[in-house]
């Protein structure tokens, strides 16, 4: 073991050594990239599991698999009007475990939905978005916007009569709006109906644009609760 | 951290690992454990014990990218597609025996189900929402009509007489049609004709079994083969095209187009509007079926459409399609035809060719005679030979159309109007081409069969043969003529034939054409129901009422006509006719002169000598156009002594070259009576049956602009003096126990009332 780890591989690798005392403990989270975004020291209290209920960490779990599956589901779609729909049913009836793919990716967004909603509830009765996390909150409330509408764009991509009538319905709610609604209608589906124009913008939406922005929105909601000092903590007793 | 948080996290960490992985492993062991996989592994096992060869055990399609058929079906149903059959088992036997072939079209387009799908469940479309599931076993044929959606059903009649006659041959004793017949079949190799129709036969069959009868000295030719006339050969391959190998359908269509359905339900954009489009009433959907309480037998599509069939608004509260009074066979059957309206888009190149033959070169699926079109259209309405009809439920009845007495006032061109724009406000719909896909000709050929229902009245030289009675001449007269013609063929509505020179100018044939056939443009009706000695009686008498008119006319002025130039005849009739016979010779104030009857019966000599010897009457209040020859009068006994024959020569060859212009022409003659009397005289006769304001209460209503404009002053006139036998309309030129007698003014006056914008009529 300690020839391996003085091995010169390993040490080009890794540069600590083992998590043995409390500076390889703090080396380790300082000098991994997926662990620095956790602050250097993290209280007991912020471990218990009824202090956060895992909210936060359980919907990034859920994008992680949605990425995952998601990429996955794509190399079998085509974001156009005569295939999208054949596609689904192949998927459904002779790739290889695609029920389960699709159901994964259905029910974690679902999950995902949900779990950021909870989320949300935890933070606001626990008073965390008190200052100085008040623009944390406000970051929150972008990922919330951003999560909703993975939820949105995918509904429309499996091209079946319900993705048909959700989305007219949803985006006839939308040029409701005063003044601005035809345009904004017309901004939604690329076009004054729902066509093959609405098709490719849900599915760019959906694979590209949004994911990103919820990548970078999660980045600095993670790297602002760090740099506030970890989870927030009531005051003792 | 103390070792106790830690460990535990360590325990739910491994456990949600587990479970993870578990969750992993449990999906490909879903996609590997499947139906077809079991199926054709169970395949393979009865081929090994059968010395046939496995086959590789992976999913089955049938694709074809033409038709969009993407079909898995055989997947499990192995023996169906291309692999080799094991005939018992259901799933390993080959598919029965068709015209096409499964491996090729795929199984969807005829059995419909969703063919992507490799599950039993959704495969058949038993899942929710599945817009076209599987056709159930026995409904099978339907799925023809998925492609075929113009089967030929011809001329119903004609075809059922073919098949009589098919089978008194004794055609059967060599061809096999529909699973009966065909003992000699392979001595002699006779073909089946079961799917004849669609395959397509040679127009010499009958020449060549005719040689072959003739040549042979024994054998199935000689002995089974009657010599056919033409007709029979002709009603026999009425009877082949309607062989499609499909005969649950084909009767099914038959009885469609017979029962007149078409009258109300457009297929393929050809029918009435009055119920909806059925062209593909076969995908219609068991969630758009509501099964009323108490429904008998099981819920199904078939055993809907069977129920609504039978009744239609049990079924559908407030359908107001009749009940047909159908027997429970024949809603079967009608069902299964519904339910083969299911028309598919699919590639040209896999049109069957009585699809192109409707759809892509406008033949009809119908034969496009007057009587299988009046079937096919007007039947459910109007019965089966015009007869009208009443369907208890419904407030309104059909009129008889076929009967003789509207036939006989009615010309053409109302019924024609009355067919291409309908009667908004009724259930008559417009049968134009806009609205209901029937062609001109089409329409045309309805109105010529209607006029075949007329009585066939005797030839004139029966007519002329036949010995007058007197009496029978003066009764007829009596009754039929005197109102318009006058009781000694004075005149009134109609012309007078009382003066020599009438008696002179016009022979028997001409009057007897006029009698049979009417005078179109006139309220001139046919009188085609009257026998010959009828005729000949009535011949006779009008001769007679000329008798006393003296001296006898000298006609020599008429000899030597010279032949008419009809440009110049323009001009001519325009300065001396057009006052009072109208344009084009249509009517006015004097009789239409203009139409084909007429002047197909009447002669130059005749038209001449009325002009020039003096028969025409001055109109009061008109004055003759300068120059052009005056007019002369009716009373001066005297013949005219002016007149330029060339000039009318002219006239009247212009006024022929005008009736053989293929222009549809109104009658426009006018009743010209008095609308206040008018009025009075409605009120107390006709508002108890037409309503008063004309809305029709028992009668038909009589303002409907639809109607008004269709329906000359002379159709109007000629109704009232001969009323309508079979219905409640009377004869008001004679005396009637609850309705007044009218004469010549009485009628004027009501139809200028009945025309009046006061009235009935519109502005």
């Amino acid at each position: 073991m300690s020839f391996l780890q003085r091995s010169r591989l390993f040490r080009s690798i890794v540069r600590h050594g083992l998590p043995d005392s409390v500076r390889n403990r703090a080396l380790v989270t300082f000098t991994n990239f997926f662990l620095h975004i956790q602050p250097v020291k993290v209280r007991l209290r912020a471990m218990q599991f009824t202090r956060t209920f895992y909210l936060g960490g359980l919907s990034a779990a859920c994008f992680f698999i949605l990425v995952v599956t998601g990429v996955l589901l794509m190399f079998y779609y085509h974001p156009s009007v005569p295939r999208a729909y054949e596609d689904m049913k192949d998927l459904e009836f002779v790739v290889s475990s695609g029920v389960f793919l699709r159901n994964l990716h259905r029910w974690s967004a679902h999950a995902m939905v949900a779990l950021v909603m909870l989320h949300m509830v935890r933070v606001f009765f626990a008073g965390a978005y008190r200052p100085p996390r008040e623009f944390n909150w406000v970051i929150g409330v972008v990922l919330l916007l951003l999560t909703i509408g993975l939820s949105y764009t995918g509904y429309l991509l499996p091209w079946d009569q319900l993705a048909y009538w959700g989305v007219t319905v949803g985006t006839n709610m939308a040029a409701a709006v005063p003044v601005l609604g035809d345009q904004i209608r017309f901004l939604m589906l690329g076009g004054h109906g729902v066509n093959e124009n609405a098709l490719i913008r849900f599915y760019v939406l959906h694979c590209v644009v949004l994911p990103l922005a919820l990548t970078v929105g999660i980045a600095l909601h993670i790297w602002r609760v760090r740099k506030d000092g970890g989870l927030y903590l009531p005051p003792k007793g | 951290m103390p070792p106790l948080a830690l460990g535990r996290m360590i325990l739910i960490s491994a456990v949600l690992a587990v479970a993870f992985v578990a969750a992993l492993a449990v999906a490909p062991a879903q996609s590997y454990f499947t139906e077809w996989r079991r199926v054709q592994e169970q395949y393979n096992a009865a081929a090994r014990a059968s010395g046939k060869s496995a086959m590789e055990v992976q999913i089955q399609q049938i694709w074809n990218p033409t038709l969009g058929v993407v079909d898995r079906c055989t997947s499990c149903h192995v023996g169906m597609g291309g692999i080799e059959p094991i005939p018992g088992a259901p799933l390993f036997a080959a598919h029965p025996p068709i015209p096409h072939d499964p491996a090729e079209i795929g199984c969807t387009l005829c059995h419909a189900g969703q063919g992507r799908a490799t599950t039993e469940r959704d495969a058949h479309g038993k899942v929710h929402h599945w817009f076209d599931p599987i056709l159930p076993r026995g409904e099978e044929e339907a799925g023809c009509g998925s492609c075929h959606s113009a089967l030929p059903v011809g001329a119903p009649d004609i075809a059922a007489e073919g098949k009589r006659l098919f089978e008194r041959f004794d055609c059967l004793a060599c061809h096999r049609v529909e699973g009966r017949g065909g003992a000699k079949v392979t001595a002699i190799g006779a073909p089946d004709l079961s799917g004849i129709g669609l395959a397509g036969f040679s127009p010499g069959w009958h020449e060549h079994h005719l040689g072959r009868h003739r040549a042979e000295s024994s054998g199935p030719f000689l002995e089974n083969y009657g010599p056919l006339d033409a007709r029979e050969a002709d009603a026999i391959e009425a009877y082949l095209r309607t062989l499609v190998a499909a005969p649950r359908i084909s009767e099914g269509k038959r009885l469609f187009h017979t029962r007149g359905c078409r009258g109300c339900h457009k297929i393929g954009g050809v029918g009435g509007e009055d119920g909806p489009e059925l062209t593909q009433v076969g995908r219609k959907g068991i969630e758009t079926m509501l099964f009323p309480a108490g429904f008998e037998g099981p819920e199904t599509v078939r055993d809907w459409h069977v129920a609504h069939l039978l009744s239609p608004a049990s079924v559908v509260p407030g359908s107001t399609m009749p009940n047909l009074h159908l027997a429970r066979s024949e809603a079967e059957s009608l069902a299964l035809y519904l339910l083969s309206l299911r028309r598919s888009e699919v590639a040209a190149a896999y049109w069957p060719p009585d699809r192109l033959r409707v759809e892509k070169l406008g033949e009809r699926e119908f034969g496009t005679d007057g009587r299988t079109l009046f079937q096919v259209f007007c039947s459910a309405c109007h019965g089966t030979s015009g007869e009208g009809h009443r369907y208890g439920e419904l407030a309104q009845a059909f009129p008889a159309v076929a009967n003789p007495d509207f036939l006989a006032v009615a010309p053409d061109d109302f019924i024609i109007q009355t067919l291409r724009k309908g009667r908004p406000g009724r259930r008559m719909p417009a049968w134009g081409a806009m609205e209901s896909g029937l062609r001109p000709a089409e329409v045309e050929a309805i109105v010529r069969w209607l006029r075949s229902r007329e009585p066939v009245p005797p030839p004139f030289e029966e007519v002329a043969r036949a010995v007058p009675d007197a009496n029978l001449g003066r009764e007829t007269y009596a009754r039929e003529c005197a109102v318009c013609h006058g009781a000694n063929g004075e005149g009134a509505i109609g012309p007078s034939h009382n003066t020599a020179v009438f008696a002179a100018l016009a022979d028997d044939r001409l009057l007897y054409r006029t009698i049979v056939d009417g005078r179109s443009g006139c309220a001139m009706p046919r009188f085609r129901d009257l026998d010959a000695r009828t005729l000949a009686s009535l011949l006779g008498f009008i001769r007679s009422l000329s008798a006393g008119d003296a001296p006898k006319p000298d006609l020599t002025r008429l000899d030597g006509l010279p032949a008419g130039d009809p440009v110049r005849g323009a001009a001519a009739y325009a300065g001396a006719c057009f006052v009072c016979h109208g344009e084009a010779g249509m009517g006015g104030a004097a009789p239409a002169i203009g139409g084909r009857t007429f002047l197909d019966a009447a002669s130059d000599r005749f038209l001449a000598g009325n002009y020039l010897m003096g028969r025409c009457r001055d109109q009061k209040g008109v004055a003759p156009s300068g120059g052009a020859p005056a007019p002369h009068s009716e009373d001066t006994s005297a013949p005219r002594a002016g007149g330029d024959a060339a000039a009318v020569a002219d006239a009247i060859a212009w006024l022929r070259s005008e009736a053989a212009r293929p222009v549809a022409r109104r009658n426009l003659w006018q009743a010209g009576g008095d609308v206040t009397r008018g009025s009075s005289l409605y009120a107390r006769t006709c508002a108890g049956c037409h309503g008063a304001r004309g809305e029709g209460k028992e009668g038909p209503s009589l303002n409907l602009p639809e109607f008004q404009s269709a329906a000359a002053d002379a159709y109007l006139a000629a109704t009232i003096i001969r009323g309508r036998r079979g219905t409640a309309m009377p004869k008001f030129s004679l005396d009637q126990p609850d309705f007044p007698r009218l004469g010549a003014q009485e009628v004027r006056d009501l139809v200028t009332f009945l025309r009046s914008p006061g009235g009935t009529g519109h502005k």
